[in-house]
């Protein structure tokens, strides 16, 4: 891990602010949406029709359906492919929002394991034992005048030494049975199921001076620090629980349409700064490469929830959406029919600041990153490839956080902004 | 490297990878440290200390945090005065320690973070065939915990360390040997030894279908991600993290193609030069055991005719028969696949081999096999990442372990006795696994939950361990690893921590409370020993007792401290008059009390 004692310390520093209120400039907030397993982007961000190097989603096409055509199509500047029978919501969704969004092609990720992948895409840096990723960093960053710097509803979310600021939600909603403490947990036959006390609220206030009035007894160190700011957080979470447990629902995993209905309340809430959610599908399609219509389908469904979401809320404005996949598909399918794995992606970003109508970045004929200019995104021969950590740095840059401090050295990905 | 040089370069601001360069493994100066660890938040840390005094933990201070990474229990009584009377005596306690069962259970969890195998979010076995009527959390807990019962089993017993990749022999209760037909006798002990019976090679967890159940290979990937993984987790080599030549990937379009490419291609053999012939060990494994297919097949008791197999049966799947109970995730007769695929011979870095029994034999004699354990090890007990320790201590540590004859126990003890673990901080935070087995030692609660009444018999998971649970429970909200989407622990003190152990705390002392209260006689009750006949008479002898067996801390009865919890139990008097639930928010105040969780 190559980030920076100095960055931990700065972003902390919001932390021990907790609930100071807001300052003045609004900063931008933030959404991560992970399409966790690799999707095929030759399904819609970076077509490749025609060409012999990329077996693309026409290779799926069914003769006897005369509606199922695949085709490029621009909306308000922005080309991206098609398939009205197969994939309408990515129609739908970039005619209503194309003017907010800007796709980014030709990521250049360096590795093909799903976790190594993931750890780059979302960190930055190159390491099998993840640092604070994107929605920590800039949540732990502004955090102050919120409960949480950030939210995690999808489990992916790597908070690294910054976690005292988030918190996460657990595989099936756990968190709400913590929030409320007379929220029943099922017992085994057998064991009573009714508890004899149950803390109320004076006794929980209680325990929190008690365990102030303790802390300031431990020697100063990062743990007890930590410890103070985790504590304050836990507080405030309890007291602004309402948000989160009439959206959580305890025994269930969170579905992307529940994420994202909490991700927008969240946000205008003003209970965490950033959120991170995943799109609860299977992109990993070895075997079965034909599902990534229905994948695409089905997320840009629900994206297409989650910025009308935004928009009502007005949140739009200040509120930049990062969609992303570790990695892409192989270029051609393996003897299965599915693609395995290829290590560059694309990520398709959402207002928030976003020069909207744009295709940034590009690839050559087998889906590899080809060098850009790094200050415009646009294609340049004699530029750079853009790879993960030169665009991470530059989303941290435009969500006013130092990019050197995390990712030291590298030069931020400017486009689109 | 030399260790002064390295000392020097400390500052507050340094780069947080190399903190763990500055933490004195022998030395005991303040800049030798882990001060600057990582979770420092607060303004206090800005500046190193600048007095010696409080550098390093007391005796007791040592015995609690050494006792509780060991055994996930705090010290006794007797044993915290033994320390105090005899700092010395700490050495001999900790040797006891390590040989005692809660020992074996840490080793446990020490192993599952190594493997990341306690899995329970992704899809089980099913429940039907032979295993009809079993419930799916003990399907969970007897597939994951095989493996780790294997290196308890060696550790304990004292063998060496290598015997987890060369053991001829494993551990099963009687749902694993159910699933894979293994010898058992159902009148023995509930976990027995026994032996695989399908022709695989002994080799320790390498022949643990367990750990190819947990990394199932895709069909067209041919075992590479579990070769990485292989090296990854016993050579420390993660070949997946060297960098890919993008501009040198080549596009392959049949096997053949990817073979010659993977071989030849600059950008693809610095990886798979190395990779694939250790993946050519694997192909007697089959690439995936697919639950759904199981129970499919199973419902129709495997008797495949009449069905589309490709309907039921995913490539890569193997055999319709082999998915019906028990379980066939072995054919020695696929072992040499590799060579109709044309893909390079079985070896370990250019040692040639033949089967997994010569890949296990070449691991523990590859010296980065000593080290690669001490990394792991001291990673996990110092809760430190493993991959920024300080090279010069994972060596000495290793140089330790081969010296021993890989005892890991011994390696253990020199860990928690090192100035690096006695290092006052960074503090350690308890994990998730420490903190429930202490409480359940202190107050004899067990956090159990169950799957919610009504669930279909082949879903339902039946009794859960709410600490040790991700699906069900609040382990990765209390700072544990899923193994799958949280590959890593959080060391860090955390909003969701502190809320699961307020939850946890105050269900512990609500049922503690009632126990000891309808018991009559002191000497049998857990806590509330020293209390009068009159519990709503706060005696300070019961709060000293209790600061003493709950946080191992000896005070006076007019000590500050307890002064603060005599408020506690009187403002919970004046709220309610009720003495039980007074208690009941004393004990979750010290359960949960910072000195506590922070050691």
């Amino acid at each position: 891990m190559s980030w920076s004692r100095r960055a931990v310390l700065a972003a902390s520093a919001s932390a021990l602010g907790v609930l100071a209120a807001a300052g003045p400039t609004r900063r931008r907030r933030l959404i991560v949406v992970l399409a966790d397993g690799g999707w095929d982007v030759s399904y819609v961000f970076d077509p490749k029709p025609g060409l012999a190097t990329v077996e693309g989603p026409e290779v799926d096409r069914d003769p006897g359906d005369r509606g199922d055509v695949e085709a490029l199509q621009t909306f308000s500047g922005l080309t991206v492919q098609v398939n009205e029978a197969r994939r309408p919501a990515v129609s739908a969704f970039f005619e209503a929002w194309a003017h907010r969004c800007a796709v980014v092609n030709g990521i250049f990720v360096g590795s093909i394991g799903h976790h190594l992948a993931r750890v780059r895409m979302l960190t930055g840096i190159a390491s099998s034992h993840p640092g604070p990723d994107l929605a920590q960093i800039v949540g732990a960053s502004h955090a102050s005048g919120v409960a949480v710097g950030c939210v995690d509803l999808s489990g992916f979310s790597s908070p690294g030494p910054l976690a005292a600021t988030s918190i996460g939600v657990g595989a099936r909603s756990q968190l709400a049975s913590l929030l409320d403490p007379a929220a029943p947990i099922p017992r085994p036959a057998g064991l009573p199921s009714e508890r004899s006390w149950i803390p109320d609220a004076a006794d929980l206030d209680a325990l929190t001076s008690y365990h102030h009035d303790r802390l300031a007894l431990l020697p100063p160190g990062p743990g007890a620090a930590d410890l103070g700011v985790a504590l304050e957080r836990a507080e405030a979470l309890r007291d602004r629980s309402d948000t989160l447990t009439s959206i959580l629902q305890p025994g269930r995993a969170p579905t992307l349409p529940g994420q994202i209905d909490l991700a927008v309340a969240l946000l205008a809430e003003e209970l965490c700064h950033t959120v991170f959610l995943d799109t609860a599908e299977g992109w990993d399609t070895h075997s079965d490469t034909v599902s990534q219509h229905g994948l695409f389908d089905r997320t840009f469904t629900q994206l297409d929830r989650l910025v009308r979401g935004l928009r009502s809320a007005s949140l739009l404005d200040d509120t930049l959406v990062v969609v992303l996949s570790e990695m892409t598909r192989a270029p051609v399918r393996n003897v299965q029919g599915g693609k395995d794995h290829w290590p560059h992606t694309s990520a398709l970003l959402i207002g928030g600041g976003t020069v909207g109508g744009q295709v940034l970045g590009h690839t050559d004929p087998w889906l590899q990153a080809l060098p850009i200019d790094l200050q415009t995104g646009l294609p340049d021969p004699g530029g750079v490839r853009l790879d993960h950590a030169s665009f991470l740095a530059g989303l941290l840059e435009r969500l006013d956080v130092d990019p050197g401090a995390w990712i030291p050295g590298v030069q931020p990905w400017r486009g689109a902004c | 490297m030399a260790r002064a040089s390295l000392m020097r370069g400390w500052t507050c601001a340094t780069p947080l990878g190399r903190s763990w360069r500055g933490l004195g493994w022998s030395g005991r100066s303040w800049r030798g440290l882990g001060w600057i660890g990582l979770g420092c938040v607060g303004s206090a840390c800005m500046e190193p200390p600048t007095e010696p005094q409080g550098a390093w933990l007391t005796p007791v201070e040592h015995a609690v945090r050494a006792s509780l990474t060991v055994r996930g229990l705090r010290p006794s009584a007797a044993e915290l005065t033994t320390v105090q009377q005899d700092p010395a005596a700490l050495d001999g306690l900790i040797s006891t320690w390590l040989t005692e069962p809660a020992f074996g259970e840490v080793v446990r969890d020490l192993h599952a973070e190594i493997l990341r195998i306690r899995v329970d979010t992704v899809q089980q076995f099913p429940a039907r065939g032979l295993l009809r009527g079993v419930e799916l959390g003990q399907i969970n807990r007897s597939t994951t915990e095989a493996p780790l019962r294997l290196i308890e089993a060696i550790v304990t017993e004292g063998r060496p360390y290598t015997e987890i990749l060369t053991a001829d022999w494993i551990l099963a209760d009687q749902t694993l040997a159910t699933i894979y037909g293994l010898p058992y006798d159902p009148e023995g002990a509930q976990w027995q030894r026994t032996w695989w019976t399908d022709g695989r090679p002994a080799a320790g967890l390498l022949s643990s279908s367990e750990l190819y159940h947990r990394y199932p290979s895709n069909g067209s990937n041919f075992h590479r991600g579990r070769a990485n993984v292989i090296a990854s987790t016993f050579l420390c080599d993660d070949i997946g993290q060297r960098p890919i030549a993008v501009e040198d990937t080549p596009v392959a379009t049949d096997v053949a193609d990817v073979v010659e490419a993977l071989s030849h291609d600059p950008g693809c053999a610095g990886c798979h030069q190395a990779l694939e012939p250790i993946a050519s060990f694997l192909w007697g494994f089959k690439a995936v055991l697919p639950p759904k297919s199981m129970a499919a097949y199973e419902a129709i008791d495997c008797e495949v005719e009449g069905y589309d197999e490709q309907e039921l049966l995913p490539p890569a799947a193997g055999f319709a028969e082999d998915l019906c109970y028990p379980l066939r995730l072995y054919h020695p007769a696929e072992e040499r696949t590799w060579e109709s695929l044309g893909l390079p011979a079985p070896a370990l870095y250019g040692r040639p081999g033949e089967r997994i029994d010569d890949l296990g034999r070449m691991i523990t004699e590859d010296p980065r096999f000593a080290i690669c354990t001490a990394r792991r090890f001291a990673g996990y007990l110092l809760q430190a990442d493993p991959e920024t320790l300080d090279h010069a201590m994972v060596t000495e540590l290793a140089e330790s372990l081969v010296a021993s004859g890989f005892d890991a126990r011994a390696l253990i003890h020199r860990i928690v006795t090192s100035d690096a673990f006695r290092a006052a901080q960074p503090r350690h935070v308890l994990r998730p696994e420490a903190y429930a087995r202490s409480l359940e030692a202190l107050t004899g609660f067990v956090w159990l939950g169950a799957h919610a009444d009504g669930c279909d018999p082949e879903t339902c998971w039946g009794t859960v361990d709410l600490a040790n649970s991700d699906l069900f429970g609040f382990r990765t909200l209390a700072g544990g690893m899923d193994g799958i989407q949280r590959t890593a622990p959080t060391h860090v003190p955390t909003p969701s921590k502190h809320l699961v152990w307020v939850r946890l705390a105050s269900e512990a002392a609500d049922a503690v409370v009632d126990a000891d209260l309808a018991e009559p006689d002191p000497s049998r009750r857990r806590l509330l020993r020293a209390l009068g006949p009159d519990p709503a008479h706060p005696i300070r002898s019961q709060l000293v007792a209790l600061q003493l067996a709950i946080l191992s801390e000896a005070v006076a009865p007019d000590d500050v401290q307890i002064l603060r919890l005599e408020a506690v139990f009187a403002e919970a008097m004046a709220r309610h008059g009720d003495p039980a639930r007074a208690w009941k928010l004393v004990i979750t105040a010290l359960l949960t009390d910072p000195r506590g969780v922070l050691l």
